[in-house]
């Protein structure tokens, strides 16, 4: 599993993961992931469309990234456009507790526009 | 005769990166559709982690060994057989679903995935031995 920050400013944090989120790909990629995550504290769009497999270790990673953001105050979107990497995440009911979406710019937007709200 | 992948590994994580190297090799060589293909690794994934973290205690994992079979033919097999202590996966209950992200758990969702990714998932024991097998669909239900 690999994470770039695509873009990090002051108003929104938008990070590429790609790979495997699986349990050798999180333990390698999660120190990183949460170096270019929690620093701003500022809307930030996690984009799955480059991740080949999802388990249950990659669900972890989120849900932990998703408990950070809403102890500091800051939101977060997924982006996972249809495919097996969103099948998981409808059939683990990550919607019921933070937004997906199929498109970057409309997550990006989303993030934005809430400000501190969370969900 | 059905294309068969069968490994065996050390009950370390470190070696699971191999095995998962030689699936996805596998799944492509057959032509498996991205979402079995998707489905088989998630089932590897979660029941071998699943086997070594809850299995395993302290014992060094480089002396227990696990057993991996992969046969590609109406559905795709899966079978893992390991010696490490005795386990149902298939009793272990589904994950609380939580109405706000403070409630949710971190995990316990990897056993709700299998369930999710297979046609069957049946567990037996076979001479002290844990037996695991699961099916995966080949084409959409």
């Amino acid at each position: 599993m690999e994470v770039v920050a695509v873009e990090s400013t002051n108003e929104v944090v938008c990070l590429e993961l790609s790979g495997r989120m699986d349990t050798s790909g999180v333990e390698r990629a999660e120190t990183r992931f949460f170096a270019l995550f929690a620093p701003r504290g500022v809307g930030t769009v996690i984009d799955l469309t480059k991740v080949s497999v999802l388990t249950s270790m990659g669900l972890r990673l989120i849900i932990s990234g998703a408990k950070t953001a809403r102890a500091k105050g800051f939101r977060i979107a997924l982006v996972a456009p249809a495919g097996p990497v969103r099948d998981v995440l409808d059939d683990a009911s990550i919607g019921d507790l933070l937004p997906i979406l199929d498109d970057r710019a409309a997550a990006r937007s989303l993030v934005q526009d809430a400000g501190g709200t969370g969900r | 005769m059905l294309p068969q992948l069968r490994r065996t590994i050390t009950a370390e994580l470190p070696s699971l990166r191999q095995l998962q190297r030689d699936v996805v090799a596998f799944l492509e060589e057959h032509a498996v559709p991205p979402r079995p293909s998707h489905d088989v690794q998630v089932v590897c994934d979660e029941l071998i982690v699943n086997a070594i973290r809850y299995g395993l205690g302290a014992r060094p994992g480089s002396r227990h060994r696990i057993e991996v079979s992969i046969a590609i033919g109406a559905t795709i097999a899966v079978r893992i057989h390991d010696d490490l202590t005795l386990f149902d996966p298939t009793g272990y209950p589904p994950p609380f679903r939580a109405p706000s992200i403070e409630a949710a758990p971190i995990g316990g969702r990897g056993i709700a995935l299998v369930r999710k990714a297979t046609q069957s998932f049946r567990w037996h024991a076979e001479e002290g031995c844990n037996v695991v097998a699961a099916e995966v669909a080949l084409t959409p239900p």
